[in-house]
């Protein structure tokens, strides 16, 4: 197996008309936690629908696991922002679970007990298998994140890529999720991440990779998240807000 | 008063419930997607491409006029899907202006061929003509089973009735597909799901279910049977299931009760003449809603006060 999960060569990205990213390269390593750091309009949303192979580039390549995108769309799981998703919805934890499994059942497969099994064992890995029967309105946000983590588990893909997984739940729940993870890299999962909170990037990720319309630094976080690096990637001169959350 | 039930009103109260059950489908998936508006714009856009189909073919019964109506609404999709991508517009005043101009122009269309012996007039267009679809032959429900009887059934009956079956079986093969992309859509097009092709067929479903019942309750009260019985579903249950059963409950309930308190309640009353069915359908769609949201307000209410 390639030790990359992900290879990226100078990659340029149009989004609305604007250069949203220029000229990016960076790897991310199999079996590690990976964090996309950058400032507000740092182009992380533009590179995560990228990587999913959900707008067209204008120039550079991707890889992933060394095939192309398109091929490679069911090595890869996605978690959206909460924020993107209608929380309204009639359904219930177990049908947006078994959501994870459409892509390989297809149309007119039969759910069978071993599909719900499935579904109830990725439940269990996320510490929600009490609340299968639970309706989505009626979680918390931590609780609604694991849901979806579940989701991403039960499609046995590779590498999940989250867009930012603890963006507006609290501090308890954040520590759960990153214990999930943490077990899900130990199966052997590669994960990407898009992250805010600066003060954490050290605590919770092996990797980093520090955007700003291009890559500024990636590696282990000992390597690349430098002081100097930050700087450089949010031109502010004043770390000070560090010590405290962001 | 029942002497002439298949006679007068056996085939308008078939043709108004699969009518009716095929809108309150489509709508339930339509409410889900936020596309409520589209209910609006299709049953009126179909206008225009009903009239076109009629100048070309000159027979307002034959199936062109489902093409017709089927291109005008694919048409009026693609419309407003240039006007959100090239224009500053949101999908409201895209929705809003695309219905209103298509509809006009269907308007015009109409008076522009009034002239001779035609047959479609405005007011049948917007108000439909649930209470002309006599069976002449219709005797006693045997009469369902005789082939000679069977021929003289109203074309719009036998439309209604393929209509609804050609949904449900779309809806319930695509399901799975329908469901996720309404739920994230871009999870659903990772996951492989034709997004474009989807929302595309909700659309076309949407147009087929808006014509089957454009003669049944007209253009403008179809509208009703797309949005208040799913709306009034959704106020009372979190489960999806539930919310297209209890749906196609109240739209039948709203299309049966409709027609009969619309023929009978008035000359029980003592008026003269009976009033409008496809006005009453709708009306009544509308005051189950109202229920609904009292009864889901007071439970609320009640469970606040219960310390839920």
């Amino acid at each position: 197996m390639s030790a990359d999960a992900i290879s990226v060569t100078e990659l340029t990205v149009d989004y609305d008309g604007v250069t949203a990213i220029e000229d990016v390269g960076f790897t991310v390593s199999a079996e590690k936690l990976t964090a996309i750091v950058g400032p507000n309009g740092a182009g992380k949303s533009t590179l995560i629908k990228a990587l999913l192979g959900l707008i067209p580039t204008r120039t550079g390549s991707i890889s992933c696991f060394g095939t192309l995108p398109k091929q490679y769309r069911k090595k890869i799981s996605y978690v959206p922002q909460r924020a993107q998703i209608d929380w309204e919805f009639p359904a219930s934890v177990f049908d947006v679970v078994a959501m994870g499994l459409y892509s390989e059942l297809g149309l007119l497969r039969y759910f069978s007990s071993a599909h719900k099994d499935r579904v109830q064992s990725a439940l269990t890995d996320v510490d929600m298998a009490d609340f299968a029967a639970r309706q989505i309105s009626q979680l918390s946000g931590g609780q609604q994140q694991r849901v979806f983590l579940a989701r991403s588990i039960v499609q046995d893909a590779e590498l999940i890529l989250l867009d930012e997984p603890f963006g507006g739940i609290d501090v308890k729940s954040e520590a759960v999720i990153v214990d999930i993870l943490r077990r899900q890299k130990q199966y052997g999962k590669s994960i990407v991440a898009v992250h805010h909170d600066l003060s954490t990037v050290t605590d919770y990720f092996d990797d980093v990779i520090l955007l700003n319309k291009t890559v500024t630094a990636f590696g282990p976080v000992n390597n690349a998240f430098t002081k100097a690096n930050i700087e450089k990637t949010y031109g502010v001169s004043n770390l000070d807000f560090l010590t405290g959350r962001a | 008063m029942l002497d002439d039930f298949f006679l007068i009103s056996f085939v308008p109260i078939l043709t108004g419930l699969f009518s009716a059950l095929s809108c309150t489908l489509v709508g339930n998936i339509l409410v889900l997607r936020k596309q409520a508006m589209l209910s609006d714009t299709i049953s009126h856009v179909v206008l225009p491409g009903i009239v076109t189909s009629f100048l070309i073919f000159g027979n307002v019964g034959s199936y062109f006029m489902l093409v017709g109506a089927a291109v005008a609404g694919l048409a009026a999709v693609g419309t407003i899907a240039v006007l959100r991508t090239y224009t500053s517009m949101d999908n409201s005043a895209a929705m809003a202006t695309t219905l209103s101009v298509f509809f006009a122009a269907g308007v015009l269309m109409i008076e522009l061929t009034s002239g001779g012996n035609v047959h479609l007039d405005v007011e049948h267009a917007l108000y439909g003509n649930l209470e002309s679809l006599i069976w002449i032959d219709g005797e006693s429900l045997m009469s369902v089973f005789d082939p000679v009887a069977r021929q003289t059934i109203p074309v719009e009956l036998t439309r209604a009735i393929i209509g609804f079956v050609l949904i449900v079986s779309v809806m319930l093969v695509y399901w799975r597909f329908l469901i996720v992309s309404t739920f994230d859509q871009t999870f659903a097009e990772i996951s492989g799901v034709p997004v474009g092709i989807v929302s595309a067929g909700v659309a076309l479903a949407a147009t087929i279910a808006a014509v089957i019942s454009f003669d049944a309750v007209g253009s403008i009260i179809v509208v009703a049977m797309f949005v208040c019985p799913p709306a009034a579903a959704r106020v009372l249950t979190h489960s999806l299931r539930d919310q297209v059963w209890l749906s196609l409950l109240f739209s039948a309930l709203s299309a049966v009760l409709g027609y009969a308190v619309a023929g009978y309640v008035p000359t029980l009353l003592g008026f003269e003449t009976s009033i409008s069915a496809a006005g009453t359908i709708a009306t009544l769609s509308g005051m189950i809603l109202a229920c609904a949201i009292f009864y889901s307000l007071c439970k609320r209410s009640y469970d606040l006060l219960d310390g839920h």
